[in-house]
Protein backbone atom coordinates (compact mmCIF):
# COMPACT_ATOMS: atom_id res chain seq x y z
CA UNK A 1 0.00 0.00 0.00
CA UNK A 2 2.28 2.65 -1.07
CA UNK A 3 0.33 4.97 -2.92
CA UNK A 4 -0.80 7.71 -0.02
CA UNK A 5 -3.90 9.05 -0.85
CA UNK A 6 -5.42 12.13 1.07
CA UNK A 7 -4.33 10.93 4.36
CA UNK A 8 -4.19 8.47 7.33
CA UNK A 9 -7.93 8.27 7.68
CA UNK A 10 -8.65 7.65 4.04
CA UNK A 11 -6.21 4.69 3.94
CA UNK A 12 -7.04 3.34 7.46
CA UNK A 13 -10.66 3.04 6.42
CA UNK A 14 -10.10 1.82 3.11
CA UNK A 15 -8.19 -1.00 4.63
CA UNK A 16 -10.83 -1.51 7.29
CA UNK A 17 -13.13 -1.61 4.00
CA UNK A 18 -10.86 -4.40 2.87
CA UNK A 19 -10.73 -6.58 6.04
CA UNK A 20 -14.39 -6.93 6.60
CA UNK A 21 -14.94 -7.35 3.09
CA UNK A 22 -12.60 -10.43 3.65
CA UNK A 23 -14.35 -11.52 6.62
CA UNK A 24 -17.67 -11.56 4.56
CA UNK A 25 -15.81 -13.69 2.13
CA UNK A 26 -15.15 -16.20 4.96
CA UNK A 27 -18.59 -16.65 6.37
CA UNK A 28 -19.51 -16.59 2.56
CA UNK A 29 -17.70 -19.95 2.71
CA UNK A 30 -18.89 -20.99 5.55
CA UNK A 31 -22.24 -20.79 4.97
CA UNK A 32 -21.92 -22.29 1.81
CA UNK A 33 -20.99 -25.10 3.05
CA UNK A 34 -23.00 -25.72 5.89
CA UNK A 35 -23.86 -29.08 4.89
CA UNK A 36 -20.68 -30.05 2.92
CA UNK A 37 -19.38 -33.18 4.75
CA UNK A 38 -15.69 -32.93 6.27
CA UNK A 39 -15.53 -28.98 5.77
CA UNK A 40 -13.51 -27.09 8.46
CA UNK A 41 -15.25 -24.01 9.62
CA UNK A 42 -12.74 -20.98 8.16
CA UNK A 43 -11.94 -18.16 10.66
CA UNK A 44 -9.95 -14.91 9.82
CA UNK A 45 -7.10 -13.01 11.30
CA UNK A 46 -5.72 -9.66 10.95
CA UNK A 47 -3.77 -8.49 14.27
CA UNK A 48 -0.49 -9.67 13.33
CA UNK A 49 -0.36 -7.62 10.48
CA UNK A 50 -1.07 -4.93 12.19
CA UNK A 51 2.03 -5.69 15.15
CA UNK A 52 4.22 -6.63 12.44
CA UNK A 53 4.74 -4.63 9.59
CA UNK A 54 6.56 -1.75 9.90
CA UNK A 55 5.19 -0.32 6.55
CA UNK A 56 1.83 1.15 8.14
CA UNK A 57 3.47 2.99 10.79
CA UNK A 58 1.87 6.42 10.63
CA UNK A 59 4.55 9.63 10.86
CA UNK A 60 5.08 10.83 14.55
CA UNK A 61 5.96 14.35 14.61
CA UNK A 62 6.92 13.55 18.18
CA UNK A 63 8.77 10.36 19.64
CA UNK A 64 6.86 10.67 22.66
CA UNK A 65 3.83 10.25 20.64
CA UNK A 66 1.82 6.40 20.82
CA UNK A 67 2.18 4.32 17.86
CA UNK A 68 0.85 1.60 17.00
CA UNK A 69 -1.81 2.69 14.35
CA UNK A 70 -1.59 1.00 11.97
CA UNK A 71 -3.84 -0.08 8.58
CA UNK A 72 -3.76 -3.62 8.48
CA UNK A 73 -3.03 -5.81 4.88
CA UNK A 74 -6.95 -6.71 3.56
CA UNK A 75 -5.81 -10.40 3.55
CA UNK A 76 -5.22 -11.89 6.99
CA UNK A 77 -4.29 -14.85 7.76
CA UNK A 78 -7.05 -18.09 7.39
CA UNK A 79 -7.24 -20.53 10.60
CA UNK A 80 -9.28 -23.58 11.14
CA UNK A 81 -11.94 -22.20 13.48
CA UNK A 82 -12.30 -23.84 17.10
CA UNK A 83 -14.79 -25.94 16.99
CA UNK A 84 -18.25 -25.25 18.76
CA UNK A 85 -20.12 -28.29 17.85
CA UNK A 86 -20.00 -31.74 16.52
CA UNK A 87 -21.65 -33.28 13.53
CA UNK A 88 -21.42 -36.79 12.72
CA UNK A 89 -20.30 -35.62 9.32
CA UNK A 90 -17.13 -33.80 10.25
CA UNK A 91 -18.82 -30.21 9.54
CA UNK A 92 -17.57 -27.85 11.77
CA UNK A 93 -19.68 -24.65 10.73
CA UNK A 94 -21.32 -23.12 13.28
CA UNK A 95 -24.73 -21.11 11.89
CA UNK A 96 -25.21 -18.67 14.79
CA UNK A 97 -21.37 -17.72 15.16
CA UNK A 98 -21.77 -16.99 11.40
CA UNK A 99 -24.42 -14.90 11.71
CA UNK A 100 -23.26 -13.23 14.26
CA UNK A 101 -19.55 -12.60 12.43
CA UNK A 102 -21.47 -11.64 9.10
CA UNK A 103 -23.97 -8.89 11.39
CA UNK A 104 -20.39 -7.82 13.33
CA UNK A 105 -18.36 -7.18 9.83
CA UNK A 106 -21.58 -5.71 7.78
CA UNK A 107 -21.70 -3.27 11.26
CA UNK A 108 -17.76 -2.45 10.65
CA UNK A 109 -18.34 -1.97 7.12
CA UNK A 110 -20.86 0.58 7.34
CA UNK A 111 -19.36 2.52 10.00
CA UNK A 112 -16.13 2.64 8.18
CA UNK A 113 -17.75 3.25 5.06
CA UNK A 114 -20.09 6.09 6.80
CA UNK A 115 -16.59 7.89 8.34
CA UNK A 116 -15.17 7.96 4.52
CA UNK A 117 -18.37 9.92 3.54
CA UNK A 118 -17.87 12.47 6.03
CA UNK A 119 -14.33 12.37 5.11
CA UNK A 120 -14.84 13.33 1.65
CA UNK A 121 -18.03 15.68 2.42
CA UNK A 122 -15.59 17.60 4.83
CA UNK A 123 -13.12 17.61 1.21
CA UNK A 124 -16.04 19.45 -0.39
CA UNK A 125 -16.72 21.21 2.21
CA UNK A 126 -13.59 23.12 2.65
CA UNK A 127 -12.88 22.82 -1.12
CA UNK A 128 -16.06 25.15 -1.62
CA UNK A 129 -15.24 27.62 0.52
CA UNK A 130 -18.12 26.24 2.82
CA UNK A 131 -20.45 26.35 0.40
CA UNK A 132 -21.54 22.76 -0.60
CA UNK A 133 -20.67 19.58 0.96
CA UNK A 134 -20.57 18.53 4.52
CA UNK B 1 -14.05 -6.08 -6.07
CA UNK B 2 -14.27 -8.62 -2.76
CA UNK B 3 -17.68 -8.00 -1.93
CA UNK B 4 -19.15 -9.58 -4.98
CA UNK B 5 -16.49 -12.86 -4.39
CA UNK B 6 -18.85 -13.60 -1.26
CA UNK B 7 -21.96 -12.89 -3.11
CA UNK B 8 -20.71 -15.22 -5.65
CA UNK B 9 -20.12 -18.40 -3.25
CA UNK B 10 -22.90 -16.92 -1.54
CA UNK B 11 -25.19 -17.69 -4.93
CA UNK B 12 -23.52 -21.16 -4.91
CA UNK B 13 -24.66 -21.66 -1.64
CA UNK B 14 -28.37 -21.10 -2.52
CA UNK B 15 -27.94 -22.93 -5.63
CA UNK B 16 -26.89 -25.89 -3.82
CA UNK B 17 -29.56 -25.59 -1.05
CA UNK B 18 -32.40 -25.66 -4.11
CA UNK B 19 -31.01 -29.00 -5.65
CA UNK B 20 -30.90 -30.38 -2.40
CA UNK B 21 -34.71 -29.37 -2.21
CA UNK B 22 -35.48 -30.73 -5.31
CA UNK B 23 -33.96 -33.85 -4.52
CA UNK B 24 -36.29 -34.12 -1.18
CA UNK B 25 -39.00 -33.42 -3.48
CA UNK B 26 -38.33 -36.31 -5.90
CA UNK B 27 -37.96 -38.31 -3.08
CA UNK B 28 -41.36 -37.56 -1.31
CA UNK B 29 -43.42 -37.20 -4.94
CA UNK B 30 -41.88 -40.97 -5.49
CA UNK B 31 -42.41 -42.40 -2.09
CA UNK B 32 -44.46 -44.95 -3.12
CA UNK B 33 -43.36 -45.58 -6.71
CA UNK B 34 -43.04 -49.32 -7.66
CA UNK B 35 -42.25 -48.68 -11.25
CA UNK B 36 -38.95 -46.40 -13.08
CA UNK B 37 -37.83 -47.04 -16.48
CA UNK B 38 -34.79 -48.86 -14.96
CA UNK B 39 -37.38 -51.52 -13.43
CA UNK B 40 -38.09 -51.89 -9.66
CA UNK B 41 -39.39 -49.05 -7.33
CA UNK B 42 -37.77 -45.98 -7.05
CA UNK B 43 -34.36 -45.37 -5.16
CA UNK B 44 -34.03 -42.73 -2.46
CA UNK B 45 -32.06 -39.63 -4.44
CA UNK B 46 -29.10 -37.66 -2.67
CA UNK B 47 -27.29 -35.07 -3.52
CA UNK B 48 -23.29 -34.95 -2.51
CA UNK B 49 -21.94 -31.93 -1.87
CA UNK B 50 -18.17 -30.77 -2.35
CA UNK B 51 -16.22 -27.29 -1.14
CA UNK B 52 -14.44 -25.98 -4.31
CA UNK B 53 -11.75 -23.55 -3.93
CA UNK B 54 -11.68 -20.39 -5.90
CA UNK B 55 -9.15 -19.96 -8.03
CA UNK B 56 -8.62 -16.67 -8.50
CA UNK B 57 -8.07 -16.69 -4.56
CA UNK B 58 -4.39 -17.88 -3.05
CA UNK B 59 -4.73 -20.31 -0.70
CA UNK B 60 -1.81 -20.72 1.87
CA UNK B 61 0.92 -23.38 2.05
CA UNK B 62 -1.93 -25.78 4.13
CA UNK B 63 -4.55 -25.41 1.41
CA UNK B 64 -6.88 -23.52 3.18
CA UNK B 65 -8.72 -21.18 0.97
CA UNK B 66 -12.45 -19.43 0.77
CA UNK B 67 -14.62 -22.62 -1.19
CA UNK B 68 -17.68 -22.33 -2.37
CA UNK B 69 -19.83 -25.28 -2.78
CA UNK B 70 -20.99 -27.38 -5.78
CA UNK B 71 -23.22 -30.49 -5.89
CA UNK B 72 -21.23 -32.50 -7.75
CA UNK B 73 -23.25 -35.45 -8.45
CA UNK B 74 -26.99 -36.96 -7.07
CA UNK B 75 -27.23 -40.59 -6.18
CA UNK B 76 -28.42 -43.44 -5.20
CA UNK B 77 -29.16 -44.78 -1.63
CA UNK B 78 -28.07 -48.20 -1.90
CA UNK B 79 -30.03 -49.19 0.89
CA UNK B 80 -32.98 -52.08 1.22
CA UNK B 81 -36.48 -51.21 -0.20
CA UNK B 82 -39.18 -51.82 1.66
CA UNK B 83 -41.07 -54.82 1.00
CA UNK B 84 -44.67 -54.97 2.39
CA UNK B 85 -46.99 -58.11 1.81
CA UNK B 86 -49.56 -57.08 -0.17
CA UNK B 87 -50.69 -59.78 -2.87
CA UNK B 88 -53.16 -57.90 -4.63
CA UNK B 89 -50.91 -55.47 -5.92
CA UNK B 90 -50.29 -55.97 -9.74
CA UNK B 91 -45.86 -55.17 -8.86
CA UNK B 92 -46.44 -58.22 -6.25
CA UNK B 93 -44.28 -61.08 -6.41
CA UNK B 94 -45.13 -64.67 -6.26
CA UNK B 95 -45.44 -64.77 -2.76
CA UNK B 96 -47.32 -61.15 -2.41
CA UNK B 97 -44.49 -59.05 -1.43
CA UNK B 98 -44.06 -55.56 -2.95
CA UNK B 99 -40.93 -53.72 -3.17
CA UNK B 100 -41.17 -50.31 -1.95
CA UNK B 101 -39.03 -47.19 -2.26
CA UNK B 102 -36.23 -46.83 0.15
CA UNK B 103 -37.70 -43.46 0.90
CA UNK B 104 -38.01 -42.64 4.35
CA UNK B 105 -40.67 -39.30 4.80
CA UNK B 106 -39.75 -38.39 8.21
CA UNK B 107 -36.35 -38.67 7.29
CA UNK B 108 -37.19 -36.26 3.94
CA UNK B 109 -38.77 -33.74 6.33
CA UNK B 110 -36.02 -33.23 8.33
CA UNK B 111 -33.63 -32.50 5.41
CA UNK B 112 -35.88 -30.63 3.83
CA UNK B 113 -36.02 -28.50 7.48
CA UNK B 114 -32.31 -28.26 7.28
CA UNK B 115 -32.28 -27.27 3.66
CA UNK B 116 -34.47 -24.68 4.27
CA UNK B 117 -32.51 -23.21 6.99
CA UNK B 118 -29.32 -23.24 5.47
CA UNK B 119 -31.21 -21.35 2.30
CA UNK B 120 -32.38 -19.20 5.04
CA UNK B 121 -28.56 -18.36 6.09
CA UNK B 122 -27.43 -17.83 2.56
CA UNK B 123 -30.17 -15.35 1.90
CA UNK B 124 -29.22 -13.44 4.65
CA UNK B 125 -25.55 -13.17 3.59
CA UNK B 126 -26.45 -12.73 0.09
CA UNK B 127 -29.02 -9.40 1.82
CA UNK B 128 -25.83 -8.28 4.51
CA UNK B 129 -23.24 -8.25 1.47
CA UNK B 130 -25.81 -6.47 -0.74
CA UNK B 131 -26.45 -4.05 2.22
CA UNK B 132 -22.62 -3.40 2.25
CA UNK B 133 -21.81 -2.77 -1.11
CA UNK B 134 -24.81 -0.39 -0.98
CA UNK B 135 -23.11 1.54 1.83
CA UNK B 136 -19.78 1.80 -0.47
CA UNK B 137 -21.46 3.23 -3.08
CA UNK B 138 -23.12 6.05 -0.68
CA UNK B 139 -19.18 7.46 0.45
CA UNK B 140 -19.19 9.86 -2.60
CA UNK B 141 -23.14 10.84 -2.08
Amino acid sequence: MNDQSLDMTVDALRTALGRESRRADVVASNLANVDTPEYRALAVRFDDFLSSNPNFEPHRTNPMHLSGFAAANGKGTLFEAPITRMRDDGNTVDVDLEMTKLAMAQGRYRTSAEILRKRFALLVYSATDGRGGA
Amino acid sequence: MSLERALGIGATGLTAQRTRMEVVSSNLANSHTTRTPDGGPYRRKQPIFEAQAIDLFPSDALGRSVRAVRVVQVVDDPSDFMVRHEPGHPDADERGFVEYPNVDPIREMVDMLSATRSYEANVTLVRSVREMMQSALQILA
